[in-house]
Parts: structure tokens; sequence; C-alpha cells
């Protein structure tokens, strides 16, 4: 397990909200760059696989090039045009801005996906439980709720299959309206049955009269969880510091 | 309490966080959980290599890790609500295994609510047979209520073991408690020379025939179904078994053309109904009347009565309820009801007694074989053997996406290596079968309909 994996996930998920929100006030370029190079660096640290980064990064970047691409025409019909290519008017500040709330939301994106990638689910709902007052009777049907993620697609693939054979053929829009619904109404009554004999099987298992509950995953803070947020202020200061030095650093206030 | 499908009583995503999880629930100090968690694992053989994660396991793994959690809360008793109706005759094994390994210490009361018993005989002290109206009908020792009260429970429509009912046609009062107490009654009183034939049932008219056919699934990377070649004829029951995974009904929904064959051909030439294992994802209207009627809505023709079929069905009261709110057994004869209102020339039912006590079983035998003697082509998918012995003409055998064997069940029943195939022999099947290892002169009798028409116009041997 890497080190970021045994950090305790309601520190991490504090210390990545709080890296996020101040990325929100950033609007040059340059400073989200630098966090987003941090971010890859952290998941790579944290045991993702390139690959898998990669893969992330496409829609990410899809997303963030509209972004830049519809700034930079739009600043142009508000301001004055820095470059003409035939009809198309085009603005500096423009692509500057769209840069930065690209750079920024790639940032934020590959922050959350770090998270998600080296937290375990099961670790993270029993953190929550214990670190931020979230009740378990709410936490465990979330984790068991989880577990049923996949059935769903499968269930689903299964549930229209079934409905084409019987010789559902959906015509026109009020047609397929209609089959949506049906198959929704089946997909419900097939989830409603299974989470009441869920809800029964933890039941049987003492959960509803449970009252003073323990927990068999180790969810204390440790020394590294404090050293970690301590460092992850130490550097986000550090990233700041270094781009305002080499003049790039822009917030929202000036 | 162990539940039905392991499916939707487990909590968890990992097996030792699932094992601690009622022990969380009791308040233990962590310590004690750790140790619990790891004695629960070694009482039910969950060795070091099991995967960490649930969904990683198989069906009776999960079972197994299920009775594990269970256990580790040191129940004083514990329920047991058909550990095994949901897994594969192997997988079945495996979790009877276990459950033998601790019933065998009585530490603790068992409570077994179950109606296919022979694997259970052994551990059997007491039996409570419940009536119709929920109330306690019959009660006492297993060979006083399997043996002695055979005929009350018949009229309950409660399931019999297999071994109980082959000593009552051999005429004897002891019941056997397991194959191989049966094996030596059948080496000491079988009649010599009674034996049965099933009679070969002449060729027909091919309805559907496939070839070479294959199919991969979007995103798998491995063909569910490969180089399968079957024909279906006419008035012809086929069964195709084989352990979870292993195509079986990919193979249905290739015969039925309902998914396409991704190489060779199925050569379908008259119309196929398709019944799936769980008949409420293919409901379709709103009371179930109009669910029986459904093929006239999409213009194709309607052949019998729905009405004498919802009778037939035993649902004619149930004609204005909307098909979701009807109970298991209910929703299952619906499925085969509004299959057969067209009259298809071929039907192709997905587990049907999935679930299903005995008298729904039965009705669903003497309706299936109604068919048959109609015309009607019926292909079962299942891995119930007992059923397969009872009203099947062909056993076809799946293993890992190809056709291993197709013949007749009793040849099926004889080979080796059924294992491989995911399968067990039925109780009954697998005394005759270790009686001959002994003494050739034992048939090699498959099910119990085939004792009975063996025996039939004989005096059983008496003592």
């Amino acid at each position: 397990m890497s080190a970021l994996a045994r950090r305790d996930p309601t520190v991490k998920l504090a210390v990545i909200l709080g890296i996020s929100l101040l990325l929100i006030f950033i609007v040059d370029p340059v400073t989200p760059a630098l966090f987003l190079a941090v971010a890859i660096a952290a998941a790579l640290a944290g045991g993702a696989r390139p690959k898998t980064i990669a893969r992330a990064l496409v829609p990410l970047t899809v997303l963030g090039v509209g972004f830049v691409w519809s700034n930079t025409v739009f600043a142009a019909t508000q301001g004055p045009a820095t470059w003409t290519i035939g009809p198309i008017h085009l603005s500096e500040p423009g692509l500057r801005f769209g840069l930065a709330i690209a750079i920024r939301g790639i940032a934020i994106g590959i922050l959350s996906l770090t998270f998600v990638w080296t937290t375990d689910p099961t670790d993270l709902v029993v953190s929550l439980i214990r670190h931020a007052r979230l009740p378990f009777r709410i936490g465990y049907p979330l984790l068991a709720g989880y577990r049923f993620l996949p059935f769903f697609t499968d269930e689903y693939a299964q549930v229209r299959l079934a409905r084409q054979v019987r010789g559902a053929r959906p015509r026109g829009l009020l047609g397929r309206g209609r089959e949506a619904v049906g198959e929704l109404v089946t997909l419900l009554s097939d989830a409603t049955r299974r989470a009441t004999r869920i809800a029964i099987a933890m039941d049987a298992r003492g959960f509803a009269a449970a009252t003073k509950r323990t927990y068999y995953r180790d969810a204390r803070l440790a020394w590294g969880d404090a050293i970690f947020v301590v460092g992850a202020a130490i550097a986000t200061t550090a990233l700041l510091m270094l781009s305002a030095w080499i003049g790039a650093l822009r917030t929202i206030v000036g | 309490m162990l539940f039905q499908d392991p499916e939707t009583q487990l909590v968890m995503l990992e097996t030792d966080d699932e094992i601690a999880f009622g022990l969380e629930n009791l308040g233990l100090p962590r310590n004690e959980m750790i140790e619990r968690v790891t004695k629960a694992r070694a009482s039910i053989g969950l060795g070091p290599a099991t995967p960490r994660r649930l969904d990683a396991l198989s069906g009776g793994t999960k079972q197994r890790v299920a009775l594990a959690s269970l256990l580790a809360m040191r129940p004083r008793a514990l329920v047991l609500d058909e550990p095994t109706a949901n897994l594969d005759p192997i997988a079945a094994r495996e979790v009877i295994a276990a459950f033998a390994a601790l019933a065998m210490r009585r530490e603790r009361s068992y409570l077994v609510i179950e109606h296919r018993l022979d694997p259970l005989l052994r551990f059997i002290d007491r039996v409570a047979v419940l009536g119709g109206d929920g109330r306690l009908a019959l009660a006492g020792d297993p060979e006083s209520v399997f043996v002695g009260r055979a005929g009350e429970l018949d009229r309950l429509g409660v399931w019999r073991p297999e071994l109980a009912e082959l000593a009552r046609l051999l005429g004897v009062e002891r019941m056997p408690r397991d194959v191989d107490e049966a094996a030596a009654l059948l080496l000491d009183r079988w009649p010599p020379g009674a034996s049965f034939q099933r009679e070969a049932r002449a060729p027909r008219r091919i309805t559907v025939a496939a070839h070479g056919v294959a199919h991969r699934y979007r995103g798998y990377d491995r063909d569910a179904v490969s180089g399968a070649s079957l024909d279906l004829h006419e008035g012809e029951i086929s069964a195709i078994v084989g352990a979870n995974g292993a195509g079986k009904s990919t193979l249905g929904l290739l015969l039925a053309g309902v998914l396409r064959p991704s190489s060779g051909t199925v050569d379908v030439r008259d119309d196929v109904a398709y019944v799936f294992q769980y008949p409420e994802r293919g409901f379709l209207a709103t009371t179930v009347r109009e669910e029986v009627r459904y093929a006239a809505t999409i213009g194709r023709r309607i052949v019998r009565d729905p009405d004498v079929l919802l009778e037939r069905f035993g649902l004619a009261r149930l004609a204005d309820a909307n098909p979701h709110s009807l109970s298991h057994g209910e929703k299952r004869r619906l499925s085969v009801a509004s299959a057969l209102v067209t009259s298809p020339t071929v039907l192709i039912l997905d587990e049907p007694t999935f679930g299903q006590d005995l008298r729904n079983t039965r009705e669903l035998v003497t309706i299936l074989r109604e068919e048959r003697d109609r015309g009607t082509t019926v292909v079962l998918i299942t891995h119930d053997l007992s059923l397969v012995a009872e009203l099947a003409d062909r056993a076809v055998a799946m293993a890992d996406g190809a056709i291993g064997f197709a013949g007749p069940p009793d040849e099926l029943f004889q080979r080796s290596d059924l294992a491989g195939f995911g399968l067990a022999l039925p109780a009954a099947a697998a005394a005759f079968a270790r009686a001959r290892e002994r003494d050739r002169a034992i048939p090699p009798l498959t099910g119990l309909d085939a004792v009975r028409s063996a025996l039939a116009g004989r005096e059983a041997v008496r003592a």
C-alpha cells in the first residue's frame, strides 16, 4: 500500500477539497498547471498506473479544449480581437482566461481522481463515520448499495433483452418514453426487493439493534496524517510562491 | 440466520469485513474481533488464499462467508433458509460439506428450512412439516415422518427425500440416511432382473438446427458459447445442463434466435418462445389478463384461449392484478402461460424450477409433458438433474461454453466426468451407481420414475 493510500480518507478528502477551493480563486493558467503536475506526481506515487491517468486526462482535456475555444472566440466579440484568421476573430486575454479555467478544471479533476484511486471505499465509510460524524445507519447502507452498482448495468441489459423477446418494440418518441418507464418500473421493483432482503439480512446480524458499535477496521488517525496535512500546506504555499516569483500568479482579487 | 441468496445477504465489500460486521454491531473490542474472524474463517475452511474481495468469490464460497459471518457471532441457534437453493450442484455440495462439518459437532441448535433433503438426511434429528395454512402439520423423527407419513406429505405437496421414497418402493420401513446406506439396501433388496429402459423416441422433424455457433458478449475476451452444434426435434424435451457460467443461457438465447451468433448458423424454422429465469423482467402489461394477451397487441396470432390458460395455470382469480405483485411461483406460471398463448413450436425455459415448491414443479412437469405430446419442442435450461431424469428425452451438457455431451440422460448419468460439468447425481441415481460398482446386476436407474416403472408389476422382495 502506498503512503497516500494509508492516509486517513477523511483527512485526505479535506486536504483535496481545500486545495480545490483555493484553485477556484486563481485565474492564471500557470499556477493550476503547477498544481496539476504535482497532482499527477501524487497519483503516480499513490500507485495509479500511467495508463489510467492518461485515460482520465482524455475526457478532461476534451472538455478543456472546448472551454479554451469558446472563451477565445467569445472574448473577441466583447473586446478587440488579437488575431484574425479568415472570418474567425480571436482574443489573447480570452485565450489566457480559457486556459486558466481549463487547466484548473483538469487539475481539480485529477486531484479528485487521485483521491478515488488511492482510497478504499470501506476505509472511506468507516473513517467518515468515525471522524466526520456520518451516522453509521447511513454509511453502511451506502456501502451495501455500492456493491450493487455493477449489478445494475447487467440487470438493465437483461431487462431490455427480456422485454424485446416478449415483443416490446417502441415506436416514436412517445413509445420510447413509455418503454423507458416500463424498464424503470421493472428495475425499481427488482431493486426494492433486493434492498428489502439486504435490510433484513443486516438486521439479522444485529445492525438495527446496535447501540455502541465498534469497528473492525482501524480508523485511528496517525502521526502520518498530521505530517500529510502539514506537508500539503507547505507544498501548496511553495507552489503559490513559485508562481508569484515567476510573475504568473493572478487571483480573482487582483 | 443464513438466507437463500448470497448476493442479498452480504453487506460489505471484503471477506473479513463481512465476517466482522455482526461483531461490530455487538460492540466487541477490536482484538476479540480479529481473533473471532480468524476462527470463523478456519471453521468453514476459508484458507488464506481466498480473495479478499467478495465479488471475486464463487456463489458457493460467498454462501460459506455468509455462514462464517454468523458463526463468528457465536449464536446458540442458527437458522438456514434454503442455503443451497441458488447454487449449482457442485457449489451446493461445497456449502453442504461446510455445514456438515459444523452439524456433526452439535455445538448449537440448527434449524434448516429446506425442501431438497437428501444431502442433509444424515444430520436431521427432527422434522417439522408446515401445512399450507402455516400451521404445524406433522412432526417427528425423520424416519417416521418421511417413510411413515408419506401419504400425508404427498397430500400437502411437500418434497420427500428420494432415499425415503426409494426405501418405501422397496417395501422397507427403515430409511437410509445417505447414499451408502441406500446402496447397501439396493444390494440387499433389489429384485433380480427388475430393470427399466427408457423407450427411444422415433426421430421427428427438426425444428431448430444450430451449426458451429459461437457468441461473444461485448466487452468480453472469450466466447460465452463456441462451436456448438445441435438439432432440436418436434415433440422432444431437451435439457441443457452445466455449471453456472457454462454458457447454458447463452446457448438457449442463440437457439431462440434472440442473440445473433458471432459465427456459425442457427436455422429457426418456426416461432420460438423463451421464458426467462426471472420472468418479471419481461412483464410488459399492467394486469395479468393483458399480459397473457400481449402477443395480440404486437400482431401475433392468439391460438389458445387466454382465459382457459389462466384457469389452467391457477391464475384466473388474479386476472386483474398487476403482474409484478404476484408471488414467485405465480410469476413463473404467468410467463409460461403468456408464452403458450401463441402455441409456439419451440418453447425454451431458463431454470423453470428455480425456487419452486413440489406442487409448482409437478404442475410444470405435467404441463411440459402435455406440450411435448402436442408436438412442441421443449428445451429446459437447468442444473436440477432430478428434473432431467424425470422429464428430459435428451440431455445436453455444457462446460466452458462448449457442448461436451449430447444424448440420453441415462448415458450422461453414467459418465465419470459428471463433476466436470458442475453436476452431481441426485440421491437415488447416486445410490444405484454406488450399488452397481459392487454388483453389475443392479441396473443403472436415474430416478424414482424409472424405479417405479422397473418395479411395476413385481412384488418387492421382502425379508
